[in-house]
This record gives structure tokens, C-alpha cells and sequence, in this order.
């Protein structure tokens, strides 16, 4: 399960990699590619979009670096960058499959361990109420129970008040309850 | 239904593998992105001083238009059709018609001058609403001085001429108070003549009648 605590060496590496240093940047990347990867397969449901937005939004973080305010926690920031990322690139794939016909279904992904622990049939249900939210919520969703982000994380992530983090994921909570219900 | 639950069904959906290694990908659309932002800056601010350079520099790569912009409106305070016949026309005049050069503008409050080419070198010019009522002179470019004898060039007190070459042809400037109004230049088969109200040196007024040459 992806917790994706922040390494040790972090707030060296971001001092680092906002001089420019690449190789600091690759040790962020290294860090954080696999809760990336991850998050953004949960986010936009199409591993291959996933990759695209993982790779766009490691990109604008290098440019953003020297932007970057020193001393801030970096993994907010740079999922705040992957979640936007992801969700234009939601829109904009909708956008694509108004003209085009409907894209073949992505293979299953390749179940782990843990997916095989669990029960099959709830684990398809589960996922399936999930990939149900709207992308808001799917959001609020992912960052707290996948990349285990705080509340005070997820303020700076999806850039909304406390009070409508604790919103959204309690919304998210009641809808996945109420379709899972219905199953 | 457990936060547990959720949980463990997020992380077997996203499953545990990383990406393909993008690193290598993302260092060099890094680069690229970075000069291709360079790259934009630098075209953006040449673009913008280029554009303030023929925009406020006096004499910048505006005379050249101010010729043309500028000799429409001079002419549009006598005949508007005039004005839009020599605007659209070209700065060459055939050896064989003499031309008119209209009114050339001396400063903000000088009189109006009017001139009219007689011959290849001669222009007749009056200033039309001088109060000593200097009247018609005629000036011979090539030889810098009065036709008529009755105000010889090189007595005025304001105006004066400097041969300059236009490439490498022979010309003349006229200037009023030291401020060029029109360089006349000849070549085998034509001669040309330039007014402008733009230039303030008789350098930029050569370059401009080299430019529109």
C-alpha cells in the first residue's frame, strides 16, 4: 500500500534540484514516481494516460523548482501538480473521444497480493464504486486513502479550505457507500 | 465499508510497479522546454524592441514609413485626391515629365513650401505664405545656387545644400535650418527625388532614399 512518506534526505534533494541540479531531481523522481504512477492510474483509470501524466507533471515540477518556496514540504506541492495534471488530462481525453470512436477497454491491471487476499468479487465492486465518483471526489478520494495524505496536505493539494476537504471526502465516503449498497 | 477496505482495493488497483523509467524522457523535455522558453523570451523581446525602435525612435526605421505616411496628410491639407494619387505612386520621376513635389513641411511653425521640378535639376520652389513674400525661387540642385539670380541659394539665410552620394550616385540634399527636406539623386535613365518630414540628418534621409532605392 502506497503511504508515501517523505525521504530523509528530501529537503536537501529540493534544495538541490531548485539550483537546477538534476541529479537531485532524480533522486525526487526516484522517491516518488511509484505513489505517482499509482495515484495517477487511480485519478485517470488508463494506464497509459497515467504514465503521460506522470512524466508531464515531473516535467513541470523540474521547470518549477526554482519557483518552489524553500523550506515548504515538497510532496503536496508536487501532488498538487500531479493532480491537476491529471484531471485536465481527464478533460482533455474526454474531449479527444467526442470525435473519435470509443477506445478499446484496458487490460485488467495485474493483481498483486494483496488484491488477491481480498475478495475478488468486493474488491471489483469496490473499485468499480470508485471509478463511479465524480473526478473531484475520485480525488479527494486517492489522496487520502491511497497517498494517505493529511487534511492539511490535501488543503494545499486541491487548493480548497479545510473544511471542504473534510466535505469532499465524507461526500465521497457517502456516494461510494450508497453505490456499493446497491450493488 | 472500512477505510481499510478502500484503501486495500486503491493500492491493488494502482498496483505496485512503477512507471517505465520516464527519467531519462523528462531530463530532456526539461532541456528542450527550457529553450524552447529562451528561445520565446528572447524572439518576444526582440520583437518588442524592434516594434519600440520604429514606434519612438526618432528618424529609427520609421522615416521610411513616415515618407509615406506622412506626405498623404501634408497633402491632404491642399488636394485629397493629389494626395492619395502620389501616396500610392512610386519615389521615381521619368526624365522626360518634370514632377511636383508638393509641400514639404520646414518645422512645426514655418511656412509652406511648395515646389515643382522644372528639369532634371532645376526645382522651382515658393514658400507660399512667406510674409516677406520671397515669391518663386529657382534652385538648381546640381549646381546648388538661384536660376533667377534673384535670391541666390547660398544667401539664405536658412537654407543650404550638401552633396551627398545616394549609393553611388551623385546627389544633393536640400536643407532648411540644417534640417534635410529632400534629397535629389540622378542615375543613367532616371532621376529620383525623396521629400520626408522624418529624418532629422541628412545621413538618415541618404539612408532612407538608399533603403527605398
Amino acid at each position: 500500500m502506497s503511504q508515501c512518506p517523505a525521504p530523509a534526505n528530501e529537503a536537501d534533494w529540493v534544495e538541490r534540484a531548485r539550483r537546477g541540479d538534476a541529479e537531485a531531481f532524480a533522486r525526487l523522481y526516484e522517491a516518488y514516481q511509484s505513489s505517482a504512477f499509482g495515484a495517477a492510474i487511480l485519478l485517470t483509470n488508463d494506464r497509459t494516460l497515467a504514465a503521460d501524466v506522470v512524466q508531464e507533471a515531473f516535467i513541470k515540477a523540474f521547470l518549477a523548482m526554482p519557483r518552489f518556496r524553500s523550506g515548504q514540504p515538497f510532496r503536496p506541492w508536487f501532488f498538487r501538480i500531479l493532480t491537476n495534471e491529471a484531471l485536465r488530462s481527464l478533460k482533455r481525453k474526454r474531449l479527444w473521444e467526442r470525435f473519435r470512436p470509443a477506445p478499446r477497454e484496458q487490460p485488467a491491471p495485474v493483481p498483486t497480493p494483496e488484491a488477491l487476499a481480498l475478495d475478488r468479487e468486493r474488491a471489483e465492486e469496490v473499485w468499480k464504486a470508485v471509478s463511479e465518483l465524480p473526478e473531484i471526489g475520485r480525488a479527494a478520494v486517492v489522496l487520502r486513502y491511497y497517498l494517505g495524505l493529511s487534511e492539511e496536505e490535501m488543503t494545499s493539494v486541491l487548493g480548497v479550505p479545510a473544511g471542504t476537504v473534510k466535505s469532499r471526502v465524507a461526500r465521497a465516503r457517502e456516494r461510494l457507500k450508497h453505490i456499493l449498497a446497491n450493488v | 465499508m472500512h477505510e481499510q477496505e478502500v484503501r486495500a482495493v486503491l493500492s491493488a488497483h494502482a498496483g505496485q510497479e512503477a512507471p517505465p523509467n520516464l527519467l531519462p524522457v523528462i531530463l530532456k523535455q526539461v532541456q528542450r522546454r527550457r529553450a524552447r522558453s529562451r528561445w520565446l523570451r528572447r524572439t518576444a523581446l526582440a520583437l518588442v524592441c524592434a516594434f519600440a525602435f520604429l514606434t519612438f525612435v526618432p528618424g529609427g526605421g520609421t522615416a521610411v514609413a513616415t515618407v509615406r505616411q506622412i506626405q498623404p496628410t501634408l497633402y491632404l491639407r491642399t488636394n485629397l485626391a493629389e494626395a492619395q494619387q502620389v501616396a500610392r505612386s512610386p519615389l521615381v520621376l521619368p526624365p522626360s515629365v518634370p514632377g511636383y513635389f508638393g509641400e514639404i513641411p520646414i518645422g512645426p511653425d514655418a511656412p509652406a513650401v511648395v515646389g515643382r521640378w522644372l528639369s532634371y535639376e532645376t526645382v522651382a520652389v515658393s514658400i507660399t505664405d512667406d510674409p516677406e513674400g520671397t515669391g518663386v525661387m529657382y534652385f538648381d540642385l546640381r549646381r546648388s545656387t538661384d536660376l533667377n539670380g534673384e535670391m541666390p541659394l547660398a544667401d539664405h539665410p536658412d537654407r543650404t545644400t550638401q552633396e551627398v552620394m545616394v549609393g553611388e550616385y551623385p546627389g544633393v540634399v536640400v536643407l532648411h535650418a540644417g534640417h534635410p527636406l529632400l534629397v535629389w539623386w540622378k542615375t543613367d535613365t532616371h532621376q529620383y527625388r525623396l521629400t520626408v518630414g522624418g529624418a532629422d540628418t541628412v545621413a538618415e534621409l541618404v539612408r532612407i532614399a538608399e533603403t527605398i532605392r
